[in-house]
């Protein structure tokens, strides 16, 4: 909410400085959110006034006119298209300062030297309006006069706009009254709401009749006709310049009354062409079929939960959301009828939402209006008119179902839970004090015991927010002030911390991938669909139903897809060489609705083993760097990882394993990236795990082994087997077949090629006896040797070389 | 010849012996089995035995002395080799290390392990929590029923079946209390997503939220255990204010700022929790009170490295990503 400084100080009547108001606002709970001036507008504009106006000899769109300024005429060329005799409009003179064009000079346009320039209200920096040069009517628009000297004596220029965050809670403070009423509580002054003048009816036979059909959602509408106004008269500056310092746009006379009582009051109001309308108002849910011009010019279809205002012939505004174009105020208006209603918030905020509008209007229904100023609000809007335009009125028609209007409520509170929930003790005198400066009202202190005070308040009607006890202990504790609360440490029983022994923590995880030289990465959680269709095309993502783009649609299904694109854009700020890893949750749609998501742990590298260095050839990563980081999780957590051929459709096909655990749960996957979809995300070779962070974590805490106090013996061979004989296939069979005996073995060398059958490959392993109970004799030591050879030979039909 | 004479001749060789090899000659010329010392002593018997003992003392002295003289002059000698060698054996030590290129934790996870701690060692449990979810934990059982107006304050994602990203950590809260009987004092950290963009918001970002639920937990007890948190966090004296504000889930709420070196900062929201939710969850209100208190991750951590731009968390660029490791 935007309102002006000078507006608010007048109806508190306060003179607290500038810097103190803005602090007493914040510390109440309403946030300023910016201030901005108002005394840097323009300089150097005065009041011009045109005397003649021909068209540019070299141009269809310029004119030359003569502007007068009180003393003499200038000729100056001009674009705009309502330039005409006679017109009063802003004449920036040489050497003049707009907001946004700076210091304006004599300059040629098509051959023609123009001494200055006309503006719009938009150059000026007083409103939006672009579309022509600001018409200046009222008899404060002196030809010559400078226009800022005007304002000033309209109103002070020592004023800044004040834009509040207010919270949602606080649907009160969307009007200066509201505002008043806060700053006078929280600063202690004495602040009641002026009296608005009662304008009586001129025209009593002039009465619209009002019908209420919905009066669930339209508990009370007010409305009155007022015939022969002249709409076409300017809005006095005072209320054009307060209203845009308030951020609101002037549009034309009865409209600005509307937005000015709204500002002023809270209560948003419509005013309708009454000519226009056909026979009474009923207020109801639209009927489907049903459809409405809205006064921005769009045809919407209404629903039948849309709350809509009527005349006989049909829809004429959607109910506290936007008046309709057919049945809209102009300059030609001479008969008005102001609506002034009470609507419920749900229906306001269903509809609003429901067509995506958003108007001050809407904004005010939805948190709600002080039900009780709808007459006030329609007096004080006639009064104005009349002043301004002119025009009788007729009577106020009121239509009522007091049964749904909101009443007040009684609220109890009790000293005890006050004090005990903000933390101090408290005077019962300084608690009513707070509570006559909210003007609660029906204040009674019931003395229950000695032990409690109890008081019951009704909350007045502007202070809808306020139900419950709680909402009375907040309101004390604002006014006591948040600040002046001790501050201090809660008791709680103390308990020490469980700290489990057999799964790791996240935060393990990530300790251990940074010393493994890996940096954690944090990718979002919803990627771009084509992205995902690359990696995991036969799975359907969960979709967003309102993505903030189509790049961050569909959630991830698998971390690679994150982890990958990251690596692309490294490799564009030429980071050639990278490790990430990324812990975090995937998102996999089941069939029946339920999504799981998993935690995953992930892991890129691309680019040379290390850096740059003087003492090592670089050397490019592969699959086995990041299967040793793999190995070496399994070491860490005590348990065996198995690798199974296979293949996953985003990973080479010869180059990529499932990781089990060694009882079979599969774990993830880990592999090289499949060349053609490197090709197609245009990346080097880049490989990749992801395995299941949950089946990881745990871990089997180590337990020890008693040291062999003997000597052990190592005995290496070499044997020669089928390509298609794996490498963990001999291992496991040596350590089956061996059992206890064998402390180690290890692969140290694979050879293929030259020398050897073309199908097969030569293995060197070594292998390491030892005994917990003796030195090995020569004769265990054979025997353990061709018991492995043996082994092999049967299973594999090993060859020894 | 004259035992003087001999050991003299003996020293003036040890001394310009140049190594080892020439220092052992000399040690056999004279202290060898046929070297002119030894052959002194052999000589002996040939003395009176009166005059014996004295001649033998001074030989055998001669000897001492020849044998240290061989002995210091060796020391010498070999530090000077061991010198020779090492000048062979210099390297540039200043060249750079060998072995371990070290990784990093994202600089958010820093933050919140950080926070973390603070908290645990309080007795505070950390909770985490699902990243999808229903419309019950996100806003219902948290005081927001549809149509609130404090659903604007959330710009919500929204899938096809109503569930939804959650805009804030506290439906740990919720679950929190559901499971648990007071005394309740954990954490949430975790991923949340709202729909906004730029310098200072992203669409995904992390928050904590603190829950305390006791009796007689006032929001003196929420002052105290904010400012000691902000207090430790930045490690040093802060002026803090709490200012008035509104959060359907707590009542009274506040927003908590920090005086920057730009004026206020604001850090977290906070407040009692609201009766509302504590029902909702079977926690007796009248018996019992709380407070809860959230506040963003990459926000800290963005004061804590003086980072301006939130998006670059999650650019995770390894010129960004390095620097904090």
């Amino acid at each position: 909410m935007k309102f002006s400084e000078s507006w608010l100080r007048e109806v508190v009547g306060t003179d607290l400085e500038r810097d103190s108001l803005i602090e007493s606002l914040t510390m109440a709970g309403l946030e300023v959110d910016g201030l901005a001036n108002h005394d840097d507008l323009f300089s150097g504009v005065v009041v011009g006034k045109l005397e003649s106006v021909n068209a540019h000899p070299d141009s269809d769109k310029l004119s030359i006119c003569e502007v007068h300024d009180g003393e003499k005429l200038h000729k100056i060329v001009c674009g705009a298209g309502n330039v005409r005799m006679g017109l009063l409009t802003a004449f920036a003179k040489v050497g003049a300062r707009l907001p946004e064009t700076g210091e304006i000079k004599s300059v040629k346009l098509r051959g023609v030297e123009s001494e200055g320039m006309l503006c719009s209200a938009n150059e000026l920096g007083l409103g939006e309006d672009k579309s022509g040069l600001i018409e200046l009517r009222g008899k404060e628009f002196e030809v010559g006069k400078d226009l800022k000297q005007i304002l000033s004596e309209a109103l002070s220029v020592d004023d800044v706009t004040i834009d509040l965050d207010l919270t949602p809670n606080r649907g009160d403070c969307l009007s200066i009254r509201g505002i008043a009423r806060e700053i006078a509580a929280v600063n202690g002054l004495d602040f009641s709401v002026p009296e608005v003048e009662v304008v009586e009816s001129v025209e009593p036979e002039s009465a619209v009749g009002i019908n209420i059909e919905a009066p669930e959602e339209c508990p009370s509408y007010l409305g009155r006709l007022i015939k022969d106004i002249d709409a076409s008269r300017p809005t006095p500056v005072q209320i054009t310049e307060r209203l845009r310092r308030s951020g609101i746009r002037s549009i034309d006379l009865v409209v600005d009354i509307t937005n000015f009582v709204m500002i002023e009051m809270g209560q948003p109001m419509h005013a309708f062409d009454a000519d226009r309308l056909s026979g009474g108002i009923s207020v109801r849910r639209a009927k489907t079929g049903e459809s409405l011009r809205l006064l921005d010019g769009k045809e919407v279809d209404l629903k039948e939960s849309t709350l809509a205002i009527c005349d006989e012939a049909g829809v004429v505004a959607m109910a506290g959301v936007m008046g309709g174009f057919g049945t809209a105020v102009t300059e030609h208006t001479s008969n008005v009828f102001f609506e002034s209603a009470y609507f419920s918030p749900l229906s306001i905020r269903e509809t609003a939402k429901s067509f995506g509008l958003h108007t001050d209007a809407s904004h005010r229904y939805e948190r709600g209006v002080d039900s009780s100023i709808q007459r006030e609000a329609i007096e004080r809007a006639t009064k104005l008119l009349v002043d301004f335009a002119g025009g009788r009125p007729g009577p106020v028609v009121e239509a009522l179902d007091q049964k749904f209007l909101p009443t007040s409520v009684e609220i109890r509170l009790s000293k005890t839970k006050l004090e005990s929930r903000v933390g101090i003790s408290l005077d019962s005198e300084f608690v009513e004090g707070i509570m006559r400066g909210l003007k609660l009202e029906n204040i009674r202190r019931l003395e229950t015991n000695s032990a409690d005070t109890i008081w019951t308040v009704n909350a007045p009607l502007h202070r809808f927010d306020l139900s419950i006890e709680e909402d009375l202990i907040e309101e004390v504790c604002r006014l006591f002030g948040y600040n002046n609360v001790p501050a201090k440490m809660p008791h709680i029983k103390s308990k020490l911390a469980e700290i489990s022994r057999t799964s790791f923590t996240s935060r393990d995880f990530k300790k251990r991938f940074a010393s493994m030289g890996f940096f954690e990465a944090i990718t979002y959680s919803f990627i771009d669909p084509d992205l995902h269709s690359i990696f995991d095309e036969d799975r359907k993502p969960l979709e967003l139903s309102n993505p903030m783009s189509v790049e961050q649609s569909v959630m991830r299904t698998s971390l690679i897809p994150g982890l990958t694109q990251a690596c692309a854009s490294n490799i564009a700020h030429q980071q050639n060489s990278g490790k990430l890893f990324e812990l975090g949750a995937v998102f996999l749609p089941k069939n029946d609705g339920v999504v799981e998501q998993p935690v995953r742990i992930a892991a890129s590298v691309w680019g040379n083993r290390s850096q740059q260095d003087w003492h090592k050839q670089d050397v490019a990563l592969d699959y086995f760097d990041l299967k040793g980081v793999v190995d070496s999780l399994g070491r860490w957590s005590g348990r065996q990882l198995r690798y199974e051929v296979g293949a996953i459709n985003y990973l080479h096909p010869g180059q990529s394993a499932r990781v089990c655990l060694d009882e079979g749960t599969e774990l993830g996957w880990l592999g090289k990236l499949h060349p053609a979809l490197q090709k197609k995300l245009n990346l080097p070779d880049c490989f990749v795990f992801e395995l299941d962070f949950e089946k990881l974590r745990s871990r089997v805490q180590p337990v020890y082994k008693e040291i062999s106090r003997f000597p052990y013996v190592k005995r290496d061979i070499a044997i020669l087997v089928d390509k298609t004989v794996s490498a963990s296939d001999v291992i496991n069979l040596l350590k089956e077949e061996l059992g206890k005996g064998l402390r180690d073995v290890r692969l140290f060398d694979v050879y293929e090629g030259k020398g050897i059958d073309s199908n097969k490959k030569s293995l060197a392993l070594s292998l390491t006896f030892e005994s917990q109970t003796a030195t090995l004799t020569e004769e265990e030591i054979v025997e353990y040797a061709d018991k492995s050879l043996n082994a092999l030979r049967r299973e594999f039909k090993a060859e020894l070389r | 010849m004259d035992i003087e004479i001999i050991l003299d001749k003996a020293k003036k060789r040890v001394m310009v012996s140049e190594d080892l090899r020439e220092l052992e000659d000399i040690r056999v010329d004279f202290l060898g089995k046929k070297g002119a010392l030894t052959l002194m002593l052999k000589t002996l018997g040939e003395l009176s035995p009166s005059e014996r003992p004295a001649a033998g003392a001074k030989v055998n002295q001669a000897k001492t002395i020849l044998q240290d003289l061989i002995e210091e002059r060796k020391t010498i000698l070999l530090r000077g080799e061991l010198e020779e060698k090492l000048k062979t054996e210099n390297i540039d030590v200043t060249l750079a290390g060998r072995g371990l290129e070290g990784g990093g934790l994202h600089p958010v996870s820093i933050a919140r392990h950080r926070i973390e701690d603070i908290f645990a060692g309080a007795g505070y449990e950390v909770v985490d929590g699902d990243e999808i979810e229903t419309d019950y934990y996100n806003f219902e059982a948290l005081n927001i029923p549809a149509h609130h107006p404090a659903r604007g304050m959330h710009d919500t994602f929204y899938f096809g079946d109503g569930s939804l990203l959650r805009t804030h950590t506290s439906p740990s809260q919720v679950h929190t209390m559901e499971n648990q009987e007071p005394p309740i004092r954990v954490i949430c950290p975790g991923r949340v997503y709202r729909r906004d963009s730029d310098l200072t918001h992203s669409p995904m970002f992390h928050q904590i939220e603190g829950l305390v639920v006791d009796e007689g937990i006032s929001f003196s007890d929420l002052k105290g255990t904010i400012i000691e948190f902000l207090e430790r966090f930045f490690e040093q004296e802060l002026e803090i204010r709490f200012r008035p504000s509104y959060f359907p889930f707590t009542e009274p709420s506040a927003e908590v700022d920090v005086m920057g070196k730009d004026g206020w900062l604001e850090v977290l929201g906070c407040g009692m929790v609201h009766p509302n939710v504590l029902s909702k969850s079977n926690i007796d209100p009248e018996k019992y009170s709380g407070f809860a208190f959230g506040f963003g991750v990459d926000r800290l951590a963005m004061l804590m490295f003086e980072v301006r731009d939130l998006r670059l968390f999650f650019e995770n660029d390894l010129r960004f990503l390095r620097q904090f490791s």
